[in-house]
């Protein structure tokens, strides 16, 4: 049975280029259980994946880091989110897609949670017991200027 | 420059072979045929110059020019980055004519703003830039020909004063692209290479891995060139619903698969031992794979083995595939393919599995 958790990101408005892009990723859990989010392909995670769509100007803007083939997580790998809780992650955006160029970015996340087990599951699971969740997190806008 | 993407897939292969042919980007020392006559020197004292290093190429070869631009004139030239070789050369400025007949630029258009006093470059007296400018993935090539090529601005291409110049023009022979490419190649020998100290029963296992990769992007992009296009098991169980342009766009995926596994400079890395991961790439780089803790312990074929993590990888390269991963593990692909056939066609493992088909479907 789906977890309905909530998630917000979010961005300073103007960035000069150059300077980071700290992403600011969260997750609430509105229920009254626990609920444990694999971390992987999220920014609890870091920048381990194809987080985000990002355009500048309308324009993708590529991925250039890392993509990981996985073997089955650990229990290490979860975060738990505690009733009325909710956990934070923060990337910094422009170690892996070019935000050099002046412009309006747009950053929205790729929605899905690749596993989300509500309280009492046991843990780790293994790939082929995931239970992937979609999340909508509006997506946010910087804008960079020269230097 | 030969990293760069490509106008068209088809001649990826082309591109990564001709690397070593285009070592020095063309450099006039280089070249053979540097016989650049004079191009046609106008009022306003630019010249061109078009190089080139080869008199023929295969179609297996990157055709790349080298243009030349001096200014002649003792005043100093502005000219727009946008036209002149280097980074900035985008559009086609060049006249291609095979056998007499004008051939089709084919490249990227940009749409412009309004020329910016950074976007130009100034020549001072006496000075010259020189760059290599694409032909192959800019124009077609398709056919077997003489082609002859110069290099040509239009007086609307620069203000102050610089009017229309055009270089000498220089001729090649050319393989055409296409037969070559699409036909099932003979398997050669990869090209493959070690970094971060893999010991020698590691470059063993990784050969072994990288050939079963090529057998299976091989069956792959056979099953799917010769079985009639339709909703088959194999096919919807990873890719979801039918559509012909989705056949396609998967079956082009495993060509450029096959074709990296037969032919791109591979190079495996052993420095990761992360035992949570198989392999990883920056999918921008290629083609650079790093095997890492996980890889040493799957199978060498069959589902989640090492063959099937290299085929899962290449296709991650934006040159290749540039797929995403939107799930991990046969059970979320499945899902995917089901509730998103779109993703499931951009999805690195959903490559992976309709490879390995096991267990097997028709």
């Amino acid at each position: 049975m789906p977890v309905s958790l909530r998630c917000t990101m979010s961005v300073p408005s103007r960035v000069t280029a150059g300077q980071p892009v700290e992403v600011t990723f969260r997750l609430e859990n509105p229920t009254s259980q626990p609920v444990h989010v694999l971390r992987w392909n999220t920014p609890l995670e870091g920048l381990m994946g194809n987080l985000f769509q990002v355009t500048r100007d309308g324009m993708d803007v590529p991925y250039q880091g890392p993509m990981l083939k996985r073997a089955d997580p650990g229990a290490t790998d979860y975060t738990t989110i505690s009733p009325a809780g909710s956990a934070e992650g923060k990337v910094e955006a422009s170690l892996a897609y070019n935000f050099r160029e002046p412009g309006t970015y747009r950053i929205a996340f790729r929605d899905t949670l690749l596993d989300v087990a509500p309280g009492p599951t046991a843990l780790p699971r293994t790939r082929e017991g995931f239970q992937s969740q979609a999340v909508t997190c509006a997506p946010v806008e910087t804008q960079v200027t020269k230097p | 420059m030969s990293k760069s993407l490509r106008g068209n897939f088809k001649w990826l292969v082309g591109a990564v072979v001709g690397v070593s042919l285009l070592g020095g980007c063309g450099a006039p020392a280089d070249a053979t045929d540097t016989t650049p006559a004079a191009g046609e020197q106008t009022t306003n004292g630019v010249t061109a110059t078009v190089a080139l290093a080869k008199a023929s190429l295969s179609a297996r070869e990157d055709v790349t020019v080298t243009v030349t631009l001096t200014n002649t004139s003792s005043q100093p030239v502005s000219l727009l980055k946008w036209y002149t070789p280097g980074e900035g050369l985008k559009e086609g400025r060049l006249t291609v004519t095979r056998d007499g007949q004008a051939v089709q630029y084919i490249g990227p258009h940009f749409k412009r703003v309004a020329p910016r006093p950074e976007d130009y470059v100034t020549l001072a007296p006496g000075e010259s830039l020189s760059g290599p400018v694409a032909v192959s993935g800019r124009y077609d090539l398709s056919e077997t020909g003489s082609y002859a090529i110069r290099y040509a601005q239009e007086a609307h291409d620069n203000v102050g004063g610089v009017s229309a110049f055009a270089s000498n023009e220089v001729s090649v022979w050319v393989e055409g692209r296409s037969s070559a490419l699409e036909s099932d190649r003979v398997v050669t020998a990869e090209s493959l290479s070690y970094s971060g100290a893999c010991t020698t029963s590691q470059q063993s296992a990784i050969s072994t891995a990288v050939s079963g990769a090529l057998t299976y992007s091989t069956n792959a992009y056979n099953y799917l060139n010769t079985t009639t296009p339709s909703g088959t098991a194999r096919y919807t169980t990873w890719f979801g619903a039918y559509t012909s342009s989705g056949w396609s766009t998967v079956k082009s995926h495993y060509l450029n698969i096959k074709n990296a596994f037969s032919s791109a400079a591979i190079v495996v890395d052993c420095s990761c031992t992360d035992s949570g991961t198989y392999a990883y790439v920056y999918p921008g780089s290629p083609y650079k794979i790093y095997v890492c803790g996980a890889f040493w312990s799957a199978p060498q074929t069959g589902t989640d083995s090492k063959a099937g993590t290299l085929v899962h990888e290449m296709s991650h390269f934006t040159v290749v595939a540039g797929t995403n991963d939107y799930a991990y593990g046969q059970s979320a692909a499945k899902s995917l393919a089901k509730s998103n056939p779109t993703n499931a066609r951009a999805n690195a493992d959903n490559h992976e599995y309709f490879a390995e088909n096991n267990p097997a479907q028709n």
